[in-house]
């Protein structure tokens, strides 16, 4: 409930004093806020924990409790992670490729899975239903069995620019699939495009708007927050994909930000200042996505046009 | 409060006009293009033809070998699969609905505009990105059997301390804590979303017919929240029935215990390290096949309380 | 995804240290040539560059350029080292490329395997001991015995059991080994001088350990809780610690043949029940569930013993210098039936699919040769296969490595048999629940209960 509603109905309940009913409405307030923020808190140890530990030495890491401070901020632990590889691979081409990987999946699926949901959610056309359910089905079956005939398909497909003469060994398998619609995407997307009012959709058709122009200048519009979500989980789930990239990819320098840290952990007691160095640097894309798409979340939907 | 107008759910194509429709219909081909493709060759293929492993015996390295329907019959009989069946129903059951309330709550309190609000968002999004492993250890270390928090805190309600997740069972509802934990921040980011869809102007025609916050709750927004509470719904079920990340990170030693098999990691074990790619493929699409009618169960209701507009 | 990995990782380290410090060790150009002879090619040899350490015939390949892919696992100091080989061997051979690719251990299998299953494998690629059957018998690995002929490469020249590992039932050879590593006792210096203890040596046995245990297991900080441990171990994988007890006590865990366990024996209980009581009756180890989390109670310095695979030796000794104590190297205690312990090959195998089978062969000799064993050795985490450097630099390569070294002689193969993976899961499961974490059965019952199911699987394969 945003503030002026929540003032405009208590302005409106006719048996309350405007003094206490100030006060209550603080007390609520503060209250909200408190456990708010103590729950946010509680949310952020695990993040609190990973900033600590890669500033501590190993030794600290063992010998001391968990969520005990360093004694100093060994710094070096990230240049150590940064350096880490051989042949002039550091970790930063590993973000880099992340980075590359993540908003090419990301585009990807923002265009096709909306272009898809709004078929499936504004165009009545006959199979429109089973359709639908043969997509959804799809994000039933788990990934491991259908990774071995993804990785023989992608190994018969030609592809003349590269090495092995097929996709295997290239960044391809991992961002073109997402060009190609997704069932996540096109649920959500779907969910919200059915609640869009059809007045809206029938209002412009009725200016002779083509069903094209009525999914860019009406319905993508709206549906932002959506959008912004899709965006938010693609990028997240991309960036943190490990068997993907490590099925597909031979070199080292092509290798993400995952596999590259799944070497720390070779050792059977894991390098754990120089893996949380990493994994810090690595959630730092996903955390500044989030902060500028809150926006999205924020920001209202007007209805503009919409005759009650 | 009829402000808003109920749209059937989406089901099969009815139409009485003709031709604008029916070149409408033709877009929709357009629209679909990329994703026909996907379905085609990328999904919808190398998934039926997982179904075409379910018949054989394949070790991966050698042709497979035809075998019918050999591999199903053996999966129910296989006491490591049923109690794996077993301990993936319990986690759908608790965590499904639990993570969802949380996140409602959660989610309302966070639609507020104070000030702060979005820093205290990310917060409670950064679970949700933190890496596997760093969830992993602290929970571990909240879990550890001597010196962790939870023993430390039932032990001031003087409860004996528990072994937690090498206890067999405590394992899986320590897992459950966890796995909600973590992904409350997904579900709260598209109820937010959600929320904002709701237009201001049905809370303010609300509050002019005098609704208190708890009426306004009730006939606002949570009618329109539905969509959004489906699809969570949905894919909560979905994933809960997947469990395998945090099974993988946290249930030790060495490899999850019949207390915290789980259907995937079932699958995973038989398909990669026992080389029985067959009987994990059967495995899964049994998995389907439970989930599937679930879900078809799931979406009839939708009819019953899912309000479009 | 996959995140933890188990114990055997590390064992790459040690290799590569093994092999570094063989480097350092022959020195220069004219070093004697171990005792692979130079190989009769049929073409011109290749003139080696000069300054080349080693006399291994690395440029005896004469066949077109080739270029090789080369899949190890391993962690960013391993990765290092075994891309520091390669450039070795590529500029001993010009005409052969090798690419290397790594991935964490979990992940390495799942790669492998949808490689194999895809057709896109690695022309070689690492291979763990016990995994070896399953593959083998799959018909995916070339065997090597016709160029081992051809060449007149002799075997004697690495270490018996590696070679062993990894010739097949039928007699071919299929892989040559690249490290090994074995099972020995770590003892913490500093605790024992404090408790005036003296250090553990090769008269030990069980008895004494139990004994000198008991007497290192207190509680340190007088909170009355047990905060210091005689003895630690890891339960989760035979290869710590109770393969060899079964061994020690005159027991096994399967047949020669590999078609039966003999897990049901009393000596194979008598083993594991020692240890089941090393916990629970003897109490000079702590309840596993307490370190499972947390890792290796002997490097966090609290336990005053630990018996576990010579891969930890460098995290041993950072968490020493960490912690500050000193630790030293023993053999394991001796048993009713004597002194054994485990050991445990990894192998570089051939893709049979390649198309490089002579250029792959080239490389896969040379990741045994002095040259690249002395490379590995200067990682110091697993034993080097070549008998030369194991007798000769490796014994005095670091403090205890004599000791690493000697117990090749009185230790037994980590069990291999197609089926591996699925007996552990069942045999560990049953294990863990009912014997190490919780003793709910004797040894003798939870394996009685267990054993026809391992059966089953033996006899499936």
């Amino acid at each position: 409930m945003t503030a002026p509603s929540l003032a405009r109905a208590t302005a409106l309940a006719p048996f309350r004093r405007p003094r206490r009913r100030r006060l209550l409405r603080l007390t609520r307030r503060g209250l909200l806020y408190g456990v708010l923020v103590a729950g946010g808190l509680i949310m952020m140890v695990p993040f609190f924990w990973m900033v600590i530990t890669s500033l501590k030495t190993r030794a600290e890491v063992f010998g001391a409790a968990p969520l005990s401070l360093p004694s100093g901020p060994h710094f070096e632990n990230y240049a150590n992670m940064w350096n880490a590889f051989p042949n002039d691979v550091t970790f930063g081409t590993f973000f880099l490729n992340s980075l590359k990987i993540a908003i090419l999946c990301t585009a990807g699926q923002l265009v096709t899975s909306s272009m898809a949901a709004y078929a499936f959610a504004v165009i009545p056309f006959r199979g429109r239903g089973p359709l639908f359910a043969i997509l959804l089905a799809t994000l039933i079956i788990p990934f491991q069995v259908v990774l071995v005939p993804n990785f023989i398909l992608y190994r018969t497909l030609p592809n003349p620019f590269s090495e092995s003469g097929n996709f295997i060994g290239t960044q391809l398998p991992l961002w073109v699939g997402a060009w190609f619609g997704g069932a996540f995407g096109t649920f959500l997307l779907r969910q919200f495009f059915l609640a869009i009012p059809q007045e809206l959709a029938d209002a412009a058709r009725v200016d002779g708007a083509n069903p094209w122009q009525i999914f860019t200048r009406v319905y993508v519009p709206l549906a932002r927050p959506a959008l912004a979500t899709l965006a938010i989980f693609t990028f997240m789930w991309t960036w943190n994909d490990l068997l993907n990239p490590l099925i597909y990819l031979n070199d080292l320098d092509q290798y993400t930000t995952t596999v590259g840290l799944a070497f720390f952990q070779g050792q059977h007691v894991g390098k754990w200042p120089e893996m949380m160095a990493g994994a810090l640097l690595s959630l730092l894309p996903m955390v500044v996505l989030f902060v500028v798409a809150q926006k999205y979340f924020v920001r209202g939907i007007a209805l503009s046009g919409l005759k009650g | 409060m009829t402000v808003f107008r109920r749209r059937a759910a989406p089901g099969p194509v009815p139409r009485r006009r003709g031709g604008p429709v029916a070149a409408e219909a033709r877009w929709a081909w357009l629209f679909l293009a990329p994703t026909l493709i996907g379905l085609a060759i990328l999904s919808a293929g190398p998934i039926l033809a997982t179904f075409g492993i379910s018949l054989t015996k394949w070790d991966l390295l050698r042709p497979p070998d035809w075998v019918g329907l050999e591999n199903y019959a053996a999966l129910v009989q296989d006491k490591r699969f049923l109690v794996a069946l077993r301990n993936t129903g319990f986690y759908t059951v608790v965590s499904v609905p639990l993570g969802m309330a949380l996140a409602l709550g959660l989610a309302l309190a966070l639609n507020h505009g104070i000030r702060g609000i979005a820093w205290i968002r990310t917060a409670y999004f950064l679970p949700v990105v933190t890496s596997a492993t760093a969830v992993g250890l602290v929970w571990a270390w909240i879990y550890a059997p001597s010196g962790g928090i939870l023993n430390q805190l039932i032990g001031l309600a003087g409860l004996p301390p528990q072994k937690w997740v090498s206890d067999p069972f405590w394992a899986m509802p320590a897992i459950i804590m966890m796995s909600v934990w973590q992904g409350l921040g997904t579900s709260v980011i598209i109820f937010l979303a959600g929320l904002q869809a709701i237009p201001q102007e049905y809370y303010d025609a609300a509050s002019v017919d005098g609704a208190g916050r708890w009426a306004r709750f009730r006939s606002v927004t949570l009618p329109l929240l539905t969509p959004s509470l489906f699809f969570t719904g949905i894919l909560a079920l979905i994933s809960a029935f997947q469990i395998f990340d945090q099974v993988y990170v946290l249930a030790r030693p060495g490899k999850p215990t019949e207390a915290t098999v789980t259907l995937v990691y079932f699958i995973y074990e038989n398909g990669f390290k026992n080389f029985k790619m067959g009987y994990a493929a059967a495995a899964s699409w049994v998995l389907f096949l439970i989930v599937a009618v679930l879900t078809l169960i799931y979406f009839r209701s939708q009819r019953r309380w899912v309000h479009y507009q | 995804m996959r995140t933890f990995r188990s114990s055997r990782g590390p064992r790459l380290l040690a290799a590569a240290a093994v092999a570094s410090l063989l480097v350092a060790a022959c020195g220069g150009g004219a070093s004697p040539a171990p005792t692979t002879p130079i190989s009769p090619t049929s073409g011109p040899t290749t003139a080696l560059p000069s300054g080349e350490p080693s006399a291994s015939p690395a440029g005896g390949y004469s066949g077109p350029e080739a270029k090789i892919s080369y899949a190890i696992w391993g962690d960013p100091a391993e990765l290092k080292s075994q891309q520091a080989i390669v450039d070795a061997f590529k500029a001993a051979n010009p005409k052969i490329d090798v690419d290397v690719t790594v991935s964490d251990w979990d992940a390495y299998w799942d790669k492998l395997q949808t490689g194999l299953a895809g057709g896109a494998a690695p022309d070689v690629f690492a291979m763990d001991g016990p995994l070896f059957p399953d593959y083998q018998s799959r018909d995916v690995l070339l065997d090597l015995e016709p160029m081992i002929d051809r060449d007149g490469y002799d075997l004697g020249q690495l270490a018996d059991q590696g070679v062993a590992d990894f010739t097949a039932a039928d007699g071919g050879q299929y892989a040559l080994p690249r490290d090994l590593n074995t099972v020995v006792l770590y003892y913490n210096k500093t605790m024992f001088d404090a408790a005036g203890l003296p250090y553990p040596d090769e008269t030990w046995d069980w008895a004494k350990l139990v004994e000198v245990g008991k007497k290192l297991t207190k509680d340190v900080d007088g909170d009355g809780t047990v905060d210091q441990w005689g003895f630690y171990t890891e339960t989760t994988d035979m290869e710590n610690y109770w393969s060899s007890l079964v061994w020690q006590n005159g027991g096994d865990i399967v047949s020669a043949d590999r078609t039966k366990t003999l897990l049901g024996t009393p000596e194979a209980a008598g083993g594991i029940q020692f240890l089941q009581d090393l916990i629970w009756k003897e109490k000079i180890m702590a309840d596993p569930a307490l370190f499972v989390e947390t890792g290796d109670a002997f490097e966090q310095g609290k336990a005053a013993m630990e018996s576990n695979g010579s891969w930890l030796v460098p995290t041993h000794t950072a968490a020493a210098g960490d912690l500050g104590f000193e630790f030293g190297i023993a053999p394991l205690p001796k048993g009713p039936a004597g002194r054994f312990t485990s050991v445990n090959p990894t192998g570089a195998v051939v893709y049979k699919g390649t198309k490089s089978p002579d250029a792959a062969w080239e490389f896969v000799k040379y990741l045994a040769s002095p040259a690249a064993q002395e490379q590995l050795m200067k990682l110091k985490a697993s034993l080097p296969v070549s008998k030369e450097v194991l007798a000769g630099p490796y014994a005095t390569s670091f403090e205890g490595a004599r000791v690493l070294a000697d117990s090749l002689a009185y230790a037994k193969l980590k069990p291999s048999f197609a089926g591996y993976n699925e007996f552990t899961t069942i045999l560990q499961g049953e294990l863990d629940a009912n014997v190490f974490l919780d003793p709910k059965k004797t040894a003798a019952q939870a394996l009685a209960d267990v054993v026809p199911q391992l059966d089953a699987i033996l006899a499936g394969q």
